[in-house]
């Protein structure tokens, strides 16, 4: 079987070093933040919180120092990323842009771009919103109909993306689009780097299930894009994209999510009377254990220039199968005599935001059918 | 990484053991891997071993899991490593570890000698036994591995002391069977490929529906970590010098009860693919599969471990569970 390989990571004292640094920052920056708050994983938005992570070098950490990053490996990137998730740290105002925008614009954009924006995405004051999903096009991406035309001035940009998270904050969108003839399925797509303050586009929110706002649908009309507004090239946008989608499918992110809740049940435990039934508790740690050692697999893969699409893959899917099962082997090992308020605020905070586990970043079955193409299947 | 010696390593057994997976024990392979020095390859070279890295000393008995075969070959491994530790010296010959009392003892009735451990003064006394043919009483696990009973016979007074917790030690002992079972889901998974691939129904291979494609891309998931569990395993049993118990044994339980979850979910998946010829006696995917099912919960049940990772995450946790995570990450070797 054509499976990938996840050699281990081992640690050095530098990343040791690194990783004491982080925790200390966050002991001191998050004591005043509850666990309810902290639940929100990564759609908890700081500005400021954001900035303070810029001003620390633990934004853009990949980046080339010349655009204001930092020039450290993935790997240091997974150890900051994975301190600031297991702390339950507002991460959302830089997410998108630290993740997988400023990874893009590296690699496809030109140098004025690089120029003006990833600085300030490692500055942590520069946040970006996603434009992929619209409202008939979800899985099947290449159905997407949003259209840049271009014109003698440069583009103008009409269609409407949905499930942007925190659009309303963005400063950038980066939208896939159409803009020439598909010559086949996956033909005339491009990236388009949409300045959010342009005219002609109209951002209203979209609740999710705990009637939280962080989605959004974005509609563009007529906007008037500058020639330099392209992001990479033209006609190249489906592969450009399933590599934004690639460093959005990799890190700890995909395990992470429902952490606080993991946190939460071992404090209230300790006040259980009784005995508890925790095998399904060490079954949960022992997954835990294995999916870290993993993905920090993954991140040494990408320190050292591979592309492993599939291992990310195979992570994000017994990730997102990993943090909905905390909640509920959460509610199996935990007797409700032992809960309290902030134990019920986090479990229904995690409870509620579980299904999108699996579907944000590439949906369960989009995973699965990657992984049965790498073995060969499709 | 790969070095060269663990290709050469994983290739000299492939070539061993291809083919000759059966329901016990083979003495002519048996000679065959004792003539390639497997069953003392953990041992430094000055008390015969070839001083091989864990994770290359380990390697023969994956594949030998993969291929079926029903040999003492990482019973013997250990029990040399044990023997060394406490001074005992090379053991030839199948030998395998086996704790005092009721525990089945894996080829029992073909080793030369047993390794017989009990708790001491928090410590593991061992004391070699080379018990009479007449005094085992047969029997075999899920798979038809034997696995049998020694019949009580006087309490032996420890020889020697080893300075190892006995959780520890029989941590050390589930990570053979950890590694066993990736070698084994790995096998399982290879197999279900290939006949997914050949076999057709509705005039196109199984393996072109979508639904048998999600069911082998979840058997690759659980493949993936178990493998990366056993390594994980390995890796820290090779730090346990440097490194410490406190990082080894949460490591090895949770790499056994990760790979036990993998086993469940691939043996499943394996049958359910394979159709009626898979539940065949004359289709070679039992003698895997049922591998998995009894070496799941041999060297410490499931439920063992789950108990034992349990309460260490809830001893661990006064700052959090965090911290005792990062804690158990590997170092290099020195």
């Amino acid at each position: 079987m054509a499976l990938p390989t996840f050699p281990l990571e081992t640690k050095t004292p530098a990343q040791e070093a690194l990783r004491d640094e982080v925790r200390a920052f966050l002991a001191e920056a998050l004591s005043d933040l509850p666990a309810r708050e902290r639940a929100r994983s990564w759609t908890g938005f700081d500005a400021d919180f954001s900035k303070k992570l810029g001003e620390r070098g633990w934004l853009g950490m990949t980046l080339p120092k010349e655009y204001g990053g930092h020039d450290r490996s993935a790997v240091d990137r997974h150890i900051v990323v994975e301190e600031l998730l297991a702390a339950g740290a507002p991460v959302a105002a830089h997410w998108i842009a630290d993740r997988q925008s400023a990874p893009l614009i590296l690699r496809h954009g030109t140098e004025e771009q690089r120029r003006t924006i990833l600085p300030r995405i490692a500055a942590g004051t520069c946040f970006f919103g996603i434009g992929m999903s619209e409202a008939g096009s979800g899985s099947d991406l290449a159905s997407a109909r949003t259209r840049a035309e271009r014109t003698a001035d440069g583009y103008v940009l009409n269609g409407t993306k949905l499930w942007t998270t925190y659009a309303h904050k963005a400063h950038y969108m980066i939208v896939f689009c159409r803009t020439g003839q598909a010559e086949s399925r996956y033909g005339g797509f491009s990236q388009v780097l949409v300045d959010m303050s342009l005219p002609g586009i109209s951002v209203s929110p979209v609740l999710d299930i705990a009637g939280e706002h962080h989605f959004n649908e974005v509609s563009f009309d007529n906007v008037l894009l500058p020639p330099d507004a392209l992001l990479g090239k033209e006609g190249d946008g489906w592969a450009q994209v399933m590599s934004e989608l690639a460093f959005e499918r990799s890190g700890p992110d995909r395990f992470l999510s429902s952490f606080v809740l993991v946190d939460e049940l071992l404090r209230c435990l300790k006040r259980m009377p009784g005995p508890a039934e925790t095998s399904d508790l060490g079954r949960m740690v022992a997954r835990l254990m294995v999916l870290r050692q993993m993905s920090l697999s993954v991140a040494g893969r990408l320190a050292r220039g591979e592309q492993p699409v599939l291992a990310a893959a195979i992570v994000k899917d017994l990730g997102a199968l990993f943090e909905q099962d905390v909640p509920e082997i959460a509610r199996r090992v935990l007797r409700e005599d032992a809960s309290d308020l902030e134990y019920a605020a986090v479990f229904r905070r995690i409870l509620l935001a579980a299904p999108s586990f699996s579907l944000r970043g590439g949906t369960r079955e989009i995973l699965r059918g990657i992984i049965a193409r790498g073995l060969g299947l499709r | 990484m790969d070095s060269s010696t663990y290709s050469m390593v994983l290739e000299t057994s492939e070539k061993l053991f291809a083919g000759r997976g059966g329901e016990g024990f083979d003495p002519a392979l048996w000679s065959a891997a004792e003539e390639a020095g497997f069953p003392l390859a953990l041992l430094s070279e000055e008390h015969g071993g070839f001083g091989f890295s864990a994770r290359e000393a380990f390697a023969p008995v994956r594949v030998a899991a993969a291929c079926a075969v029903a040999l003492p070959l990482g019973e013997t491994l250990l029990a040399n490593w044990v023997a060394s530790q406490a001074g005992l010296g090379t053991l030839d010959g199948p030998v395998a570890l086996a704790w005092s009392g009721v525990e089945a003892v894996p080829f029992g009735r073909h080793l030369r000698r047993v390794v017989c451990l009990s708790e001491l003064d928090g410590g593991v006394g061992l004391s070699l036994l080379h018990p009479a043919a007449e005094l085992w009483h047969p029997g075999t696990n899920h798979a038809g591995e034997e696995r049998d009973m020694l019949i009580a016979t006087e309490p032996v007074a420890p020889q020697a002391r080893v300075a190892m917790s006995p959780v520890a030690l029989r941590a050390v002992m589930s990570t053979l069977r950890t590694v066993q079972m990736a070698g084994a889901i790995e096998a399982v998974a290879d197999m279900c490929l290939r006949y997914c691939n050949e076999r057709e129904q509705f005039g196109r291979p199984l393996g072109k529906f979508q639904a048998i494609q999600h069911q082998l891309a979840i058997l690759a998931t659980h493949s993936c970590a178990a493998t990366v569990a056993a390594d994980m395993a390995v890796a820290a049993f090779e730090t346990l010098a440097t490194q410490g118990e406190e990082v080894f044994i949460p490591t090895a339980a949770a790499a056994k009860l990760r790979a036990a979850e993998a086993a469940t979910a691939a043996a499943s998946i394996a049958h359910q693919v394979h159709g009626a010829i898979g539940f065949s006696e004359e289709y070679p995917l039992h003698p895997l599969t049922r591998r998995l099912w009894s070496w799941r919960d041999e060297d410490g049940s499931e439920s063992q471990w789950a108990a034992y990772l349990a309460n260490w995450a809830q001893t661990h946790s006064e700052r959090g569970l965090w911290p005792a995570l990062t804690a158990c990450d590997l170092a290099k070797v020195a």
